[in-house]
């Protein structure tokens, strides 16, 4: 029998890009339920149009940078996923085109495509978005009233608690509508249950580690509980920062993202905790309310440095741990000599 | 012999668990595949009655004369007990199996349970071991329908824990722990021993596990040496055209181009044939970190395998590529199904040669 010689390892684990997107795609998915179930038709169609654009820029860009397009490469379609879901429901069509096409065009293919970009293409589009629209970002419609499904929203649009936070007030909302979401903000950050849900689905799956939006909301609820902003106190401070602004959602979505966090788990978690401090230190002397896209983009830039100086560390506690086992264990016999066996011993 | 450096078992990892996929074989009878119609009894070598009329340097003698093979590691069993004699050294019998599908050693340790300890009793009479020895299994095997006894013949079986790479992990022969020396040895290199010095039979067989997602009836065999590896798969059968054969296991395995040209050797652990899809698609590295999770020496395969791409020799030396064990765990979790482990592979050989 004639065969074609193959490497090894002939059996391969379950796991694979594709899954791992498909992953993401299940649990926002679920995040796009929740937003047709606050704002109707038009959250879903947002997202329709943000990932239809989002693949064809993707497929554009790798035919113009001469390489074959991969039609299982699913990374776009999450890309396109995460935009809208961090706009306001009312937003005009134009802006998750444009953040999509800021995305996938520039803060991704322009640096060679999945696996290379240096920031969040998700994330960059939503601070392009913020920058250019700020105030069309930040007017949300409130959760239940009727939406156009095309063309501009006429419902009223009004600030979230995360303003109120934002200008030093204290949001006052009872614990029924905090825990179901109902919450005027980004279309799909504001039902932190759910996008819990997601984080413990995507930490069983592996494909995220847990510890990572863990320490990273972690770091962030102790920042808000020793440092309040505003008026509020202790434990309600730690409420108000985690279910009315969306750190929930960047923590579990974005920041985890394989793409552009360090690679080493010592890495991981120093990189989760820096990023909970930064996400505190520029919510509170920002210029936006959301200041998360932008927290993230800075952490972004200094994943080469966590990634250089983990392997350092690493490097030297592995050479140590060579070191020790060295004199433990061992396959010499001798030298490849060839004379008979000893005679009699005694 | 090359010396490597091996940080004791779970400091930088546990291990992959892995389906084993060892029952199908497992629990079939152990045939016999020759081309030799009767096992030729050696010219010149005595046969000894038993145990007690058999003197520690005439066990070591019949180990040579028979040309026995340790499965384990390739080295000749002669050569590691001489190495042994009259040291302290305690001996573990290695029964382990963890590459799945494999289950060449602990096939015939359950099938010659009388031959293999009768083995592991001259290997202890040859070096004057300190106790009776011990026998490992791997524990990870929870498919199994046969149950593996807590002793066999009065000599303990040892449970050793840990996933995937436990084996290559404690791939050395002489193993020092709490102060004791420890000598392993294969259990197929010990029924060798018992055949050579009480029937006076060379080594001329090797054990075997067949397997694979194409082959009919899985089994572990007792080949003859030099059999090519067709008449294997014939005997086993194949229910459809494999796309890849493999010599050894399903992890660190030789993929072989040419099934009537490849033979069977003393350290052939398996024979398996699997019929996948071929992979079409290629999408890149996303960093997800897998790699650098399970690599059990604490590498980190994705930057080795960039560097080495790239040609940055200095980069892949401070990376420690040297202390790679070609465990292949890296390209086994790889989502995007590089070719990691092969690259290291690869590098290692080009400088070796180059050296």
């Amino acid at each position: 029998m004639k065969l074609s010689s193959r490497t090894a390892p002939h059996i391969r684990g379950g796991r694979s890009n594709r899954t791992v997107m498909l992953d993401m795609i299940v649990t926002l998915a679920a995040v796009y339920f929740m937003a047709w179930y606050y704002y109707g038709r038009r959250a879903l169609i947002l997202g329709a149009v943000s990932v239809a654009v989002c693949l064809a820029a993707d497929h554009a860009c790798t035919l113009l940078r001469g390489r074959k397009p991969q039609l299982l490469d699913l990374s776009a379609v999450v890309t396109g996923m995460l935009i809208p879901l961090m706009m306001p429901a009312s937003i005009p069509y134009r802006v998750p085109v444009v953040a999509g096409l800021f995305a996938i065009c520039i803060v991704k293919q322009a640096f060679g495509g999945l696996g290379n970009n240096i920031f969040n293409p998700a994330a960059a589009g939503v601070a392009f978005a913020i920058v250019c629209w700020g105030g069309t970002m930040f007017a949300y419609p409130t959760p239940f009233t009727p939406l156009e499904t095309v063309g501009n929203v006429s419902a009223l649009l009004t600030s979230g608690p995360a303003y109120t936070l934002y200008v030093g007030g204290v949001p006052r909302l009872d614990a029924g509508t905090l825990l179901q979401g109902v919450i005027a903000g980004p279309m799909g950050t504001t039902n932190v249950l759910v996008i819990a849900a997601c984080g413990l689905y995507l930490a069983a799956r592996r494909t995220i580690h847990f510890l990572q939006p863990l320490l990273m909301l972690g770091t962030v609820a102790l920042c808000s509980l020793l440092f309040p902003r505003g008026m509020s106190e202790g434990l309600t401070s730690v409420v108000n920062e985690l279910f009315f602004t969306p750190v929930v959602f960047f923590g579990v979505f974005l920041f985890t993202d394989p793409v552009t966090t360090p690679i080493r788990g010592v890495a991981k978690g120093l990189y989760a905790v820096f990023s909970g401090i930064l996400c505190a230190l520029l919510t509170r002397f920002g210029g936006y309310e959301m200041m998360f896209p932008f927290a993230l983009l800075l952490m972004n830039a200094f994943v080469p440095l966590f990634d250089l100086a983990a392997e350092a560390y690493c490097t030297r506690e592995r050479r140590r741990a060579y070191e020790k086992a060295g004199e433990h264990a061992s396959n010499d016999f001798g030298p490849d000599d060839d004379e008979a066996a000893p005679e009699a011993q005694g | 012999m090359k010396r490597l450096k091996l940080p004791p078992m779970g400091v930088f990892h546990r291990g992959i668990p892995m389906e084993q996929h060892k029952e199908p074989a497992l629990s079939q009878p152990l045939d016999l595949l020759t081309n030799t119609p009767e096992p030729q009894r050696m010219e010149g070598q005595p046969v000894y009655p038993d145990l007690e009329h058999v003197e520690p340097f005439e066990i070591i003698r019949a180990a040579k004369a028979a040309g026995i093979i340790d499965e384990r590691d390739g080295l000749p069993l002669f050569k590691k007990l001489k190495a042994c004699v009259a040291k302290g050294v305690f001996i573990r019998v290695d029964a382990v199996d963890d590459e799945p599908y494999l289950s060449s050693q602990l096939g015939p340790l359950l099938r010659f349970r009388e031959e293999c300890v009768s083995g592991l009793r001259l290997a202890c009479k040859a070096i004057t071991a300190a106790d009776s020895g011990i026998i490992e299994v791997y524990r990870n095997m929870a498919d199994l329908e046969i149950k593996i006894p807590r002793s066999i013949e009065g000599i303990r079986v040892r449970r050793i824990g840990g996933f995937y790479p436990t084996e290559i992990r404690s791939g050395y022969s002489l193993v020092e722990e709490e102060g004791k020396r420890y000598l392993y040895l294969g259990s197929c290199a010990l029924i060798h021993l018992h055949r050579a010095v009480f029937q006076g039979l060379a080594q001329t067989t090797a054990f075997l596990t067949v397997g694979g997602n194409c082959v009919a009836h899985p089994c572990n065999l007792e080949v003859s040496l030099g059999l090519p590896v067709t008449d294997v798969l014939d005997r086993c059968g194949l229910t459809e055209t494999p796309t890849r054969v493999v010599v050894g296991g399903s992890m660190t395995g030789q993929s072989v181009s040419d099934t009537d040209k490849a033979l069977v050797t003393v350290t052939t652990r398996g024979v398996l044939a699997f019929r996948d899809k071929e992979q079409t698609d290629r999408s890149p590295c996303i960093r997800c970190g897998r790699c650098v999770q399970v690599c059990p020496m604490g590498l980190n395969p994705m930057m080795l395998y960039r560097s080495i791409q790239q040609g940055l020799e200095r980069e892949t030396e401070a990376l420690d590529y040297k202390h790679c064990i070609e465990c292949m765990c890296c390209s086994f979790e790889c989502p995007a199904r590089l070719e990691i482990a092969e690259a290291i592979k690869e590098y290692r050989r080009g400088r070796r040669s180059a050296t």
